[in-house]
């Protein structure tokens, strides 16, 4: 790779500190009293208030049983895909990876269309055994925990099933030479062997669980989490307080992200680089459990996407049309007309197309090129524009959230401060910053892999730098770059936490919207939102976002 | 008459000297193998003629225009990357255009310079196929093929045999030597390998820790050795002390006088290293004035069989017998065998050689 000059890579890091570094650096500065002078009373206050330090407690053992409850779902699903050959394997293998693509709120929403207390299969429930009530009501930490186990359980599947594939099916048959049995096998050779991919996707799953603001914030009620007591915090005005939650959060995700990085999480994620033959699918012989393979398949496929099912049932059902029945008596566009005739409702997919497409491009440009300059340039420079965009992928959204709200209401131009808060700008520029890990981190991953001899092969056939980048860099990297863009525009175009902390009347997503609807009793149109953001999201995902296993 | 002109090349990574002023003339279609142990800057100095590292000092000449300057894209060299670095998103017909491509040859000319260039590396209709889809020695045969399309000035290859299994690199190095010589291109080809060296060079450039050591044709670096270290590098060498007596006049033990060949280095010393090639010794009856040793062990090679012979003060030598050898333990004399390149007298051991 040609040399980058210098200069160039100090502007980078400069514009990087300053977007992704400086607003944490600022927040925490300022949760301890700083510039004025030390003062921790806030930190004490946070201890003092049992609901202050609870909220952190709630984060973590909510994160904790997450990860065990993923597990449980993930583990098996991933056996089931790598090792057993059933009708519809590779379609089903795909569509159960998306939960994690799509946008959190949606999942939360469709969840809510389900399993929530008019939902459709708590009426099955209801009406099946002639209850007068609910059986259930869908709140608390058990609601929380049933979405998080939903989604959360595609890192245990991908990884499971990554770890498979690179299994060296030798070491299986020498198992079976020394005499060992199935089950034998499996908790002697196999597990211990998958047992580094399976931390990896367990750190994963925390970290997630740990940011998770969607469920806990629709299904919490009084059971609050740190992502959400902040918020709740910045919205009650008690700014303080919002600093010092902020940064408790960052020190559980800087503490994880050490953990991952410690443990070279990242190497378990993707298949390949394999010695030996991964063991070939089994051909079950037995028609009897062929039959059970793809009944398991299909059965777990099925209903783990049934809540994004029924919210797409939803959005068909027309306003006030659907009251004790079992299933929607009537079905139809009008939710679709509505939203289409209706420029204010129009407004909120605008804004949130042209902000995550404006977002997604500046982060694949100042990504691309941070990631690019950190490995051309050695020493610190290199090292600090990699750290840049490695690191803000661990931070939860709602701590970039705040720390930007906090850092950018303040006019102080010779610090680098300016009033962003209220104005159009500040919901694109935090999704930039929210983008730029992923898109960071997926150009540092492709270029990594990318092998410099092709350079010098296409130079050495007398090919100059810009046909060399044309005809063989750029083609080369553009599946990473495309996975990278791609999952940063899902992200932003569903985002909920930071646009709840940052919007404006006028830039307000679709997310945010979704969650007026939902307070309008306007269901049929939340499902419609929802529906958009699934699709966009789900093609996109399904067509560039692949390549990068998630 | 030189084509390519290496002038004082230097070279060194932080405070390591790779290449320590290497100068080199390759004629216009000739080979030249750059021949040495691993790390010794083999693959340095071709980088250094590609264009891929600068070096401190030195310049590069070919036909007598100054290409020192010029980027990589610029020298019209072909390379032939020792992994192949082929383009994996392109097929093989588009790996062998790249070049005329780049050079912005009409497409008509690309497809039947390619066909043409498939058709000399013996993989007609290969066009279509990915090139992950071919066998290792195909894949090799395709980067030679990319490499002679725009008809470079001069072909480097780095190592091009080492990814193959050894069945399949004695034949692709038929082939590739087969086709350097019917395109007559000007070649580097770097090994590590002397067989390889031997098989394919009109002449060996033999570097170690980036120094030239000796550059000549096979013939000359095996009976001509310039050092200790050549003598070891290119063949079997035994080595034994002795002390001059008179010009080209060794005593190898006390009564035992050898005639000895000897460069200018070794010819004042007073005490030498004679090195002596196993087939340019034979076995004979023990007797007064003739070299005496026990037989250790012998090991049937197929032309001959190699004895091995310990003297009195436990130096061994090898010897290729032709005729039946006696059983281990009895005694035997060696005597070199008249009008060979060996035994040749060394300066003494500084450390460096390889004799015992
Ligand atoms: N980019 C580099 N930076 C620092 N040192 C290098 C670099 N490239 C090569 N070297 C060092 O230069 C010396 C010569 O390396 P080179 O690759 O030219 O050897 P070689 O003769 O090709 O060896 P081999 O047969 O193992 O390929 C080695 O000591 C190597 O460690
Ligand atoms: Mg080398």
């Amino acid at each position: 790779m040609s040399r980058a000059p210098r200069w160039a890579g100090a502007l980078l890091a400069l514009v990087l500190t300053w977007l992704v570094g400086y607003p944490l650096l600022v927040t925490l500065a300022e949760s301890l009293g700083l510039p004025a002078g030390l003062d921790l009373s806030s930190f004490a206050e946070f201890v003092r208030r049992p609901d202050e330090w609870q909220a952190g407690w709630h984060s973590l053992w909510i994160s904790a049983a997450s990860v065990a409850l993923a597990a449980l779902v993930g583990i098996p699903l991933g056996f089931l895909f790598a090792r057993h050959e059933f009708p519809g394997r590779r379609l089903l293998g795909s569509l159960v990876i998306l939960p994690i693509a799509l946008p959190p709120l949606v999942g939360v929403i469709a969840f809510l269309f389900l399993y929530g207390e008019s939902g459709l299969l708590t009426r099955v429930v209801q009406l099946g055994l002639g209850l007068d009530e609910a059986p259930w009501r869908l709140n608390g930490p058990g609601a929380i925990l049933l979405v998080h186990a939903y989604s959360l359980y595609v890192f245990f599947y991908l990884f499971t099933r990554a770890a498979l594939a690179r299994f060296d099916a030798s070491v299986l048959e020498a198992a079976s030479a020394l005499g060992a049995g199935r089950g034998y096998t499996l908790r002697r050779v196999t597990l211990p062997l998958l047992a580094p991919a399976l931390v990896g996707a367990g750190l994963l799953t925390f970290m997630t669980a740990l940011g998770s603001f969607s469920a806990p914030y629709l299904f919490g009620g009084g059971f609050r989490v740190l992502p959400t007591q902040i918020v709740a915090s910045k919205l009650n005005g008690e700014l303080a307080m919002a600093r010092v939650e902020t940064v408790m959060l960052a020190a559980l995700a800087f503490l994880g992200l050490w953990l991952v990085r410690k443990l070279d999480v990242d190497r378990h994620a993707v298949a390949g680089g394999a010695r030996g033959i991964a063991p070939s699918r089994r051909r079950l012989q037995s028609r009897g459990a062929r039959l059970a393979a793809t009944v398991a398949g299909w059965g777990l496929a099925v209903f783990l996407l049934l809540p994004h099912l029924t919210l797409v049932l939803i959005s068909f059902v027309p306003p006030v049309s659907w009251t004790t029945e079992l299933l929607p008596p009537v079905l139809g566009l009008v939710n679709y007309e509505s939203l289409a005739a209706t420029p204010e409702r129009l407004r909120p997919v605008f804004n949130s197309l042209w902000m995550a497409l404006a977002a997604t491009a500046g982060a694949l440009l100042l990504g691309a090129s941070a990631a690019r300059l950190s490995l051309t340039l050695r020493g610190r420079l290199g090292r600090w524009l990699e750290l840049l965009l490695v690191v803000p992928w661990a931070i939860p959204g709602t701590v970039f959230a705040v720390a930007l709200a906090l850092t950018f209401s303040v006019r102080a131009a010779w610090m680098g401060r300016f009033v962003l808060v209220g104005t159009l700008w500040i919901l694109p520029l935090a999704y930039l910053v929210r983008s730029l890990p992923v898109t960071g981190r997926s150009a540092l991953a492709g270029l990594r892999q990318f092998d410099a001899r092709l350079e010098e092969a296409a130079a050495s056939l007398g090919a100059g730098k810009v046909y060399t980048w044309r005809r063989i860099t750029l083609p080369l990297l553009a599946p990473a770059l495309a996975a990278g863009a791609s999952l940063a525009f899902i992200t932003t175009l569903g985002d909920f936490v930071t646009s709840i902390v940052l919007y404006t009347y006028d830039t307000r997503p679709v997310s945010v919207e979704i969650l007026s609807s939902l307070r309008l009793q306007d269901t049929g149109v939340a499902a419609v939102y929802g529906v958009f953001l699934m699709l966009v999201s789900a093609t996109i995902f399904l067509v560039w976002g692949r390549q990068e296993g998630v | 008459m030189a084509f390519l002109e290496l002038e004082r090349i230097r070279k060194r990574f932080g405070d390591l000297v790779v290449l320590d002023g290497i100068d080199a003339a390759v004629a216009e279609g000739e080979t030249l193998v750059l021949l040495g142990p691993s790390g010794s800057g083999k693959t340095t100095l071709l980088r250094i003629l590609a264009g891929f590292e600068t070096p401190e000092e030195g310049r590069l000449r070919v036909a007598g225009e100054d290409v020192s300057a010029l980027p990589p894209a610029r020298r019209n060299f072909g390379m032939v990357f020792q992994h192949y670095a082929l383009f994996p998103h392109l097929d093989v017909g588009k790996n062998v255009a790249f070049g005329l491509a780049a050079r912005g040859v009409p497409a008509a000319a690309q497809g039947s310079r390619v066909a043409e260039m498939l058709a000399l590396v013996e993989l007609p209709g290969f066009e279509r196929r990915a090139v992950h889809e071919i066998s290792g020695g195909q894949q090799q045969r395709v980067a030679l093929a990319r490499a002679l399309a725009p008809s470079p000035r001069v072909l480097l290859l780095d190592e091009p045999l080492s990814n193959l299994d050894p069945a399949l690199r004695e034949r692709t190095r038929r082939q590739l030597r087969a086709v350097l010589r019917r395109v007559g291109i000007t070649a580097v080809w770097v090994t590590h390998e002397q067989q390889e060296a031997f098989d394919v060079g009109d002449r060996i450039a033999l570097l170690d820790g980036g120094r030239l050591q000796q550059l000549g044709t096979a013939a000359e670096l095996y009976s001509r050795p310039a050092s200790r270290f050549v003598a070891d590098f290119v063949g079997q060498a035994s080595w034994l002390g002795g002390r001059r007596v008179a010009a080209g006049e060794v005593e190898v033990a006390p009564g035992v006088r050898w005639r000895v060949a000897a460069d200018a280095g070794a010819a004042s010393a007073g005490e030498v290293a004679v090195m002596l090639r196993p087939e340019d010794a034979c076995l004979v009856q023990p007797a007064t004035g003739v070299l005496a040793g026990r037989v250790r062990a012998s090991r049937f090679t197929g032309h001959a069989t190699e004895v091995e012979v310990e003297l009195d003060d436990g130096t061994r030598l090898l010897v290729a017998s032709h005729e039946a050898v006696p059983a281990a333990g009895s005694l035997v004399g060696v005597e070199p065998l008249a009008g060979r390149s060996s035994p040749r007298a060394f300066a003494p051991a500084g450390g460096d050689g390889g004799a015992p």
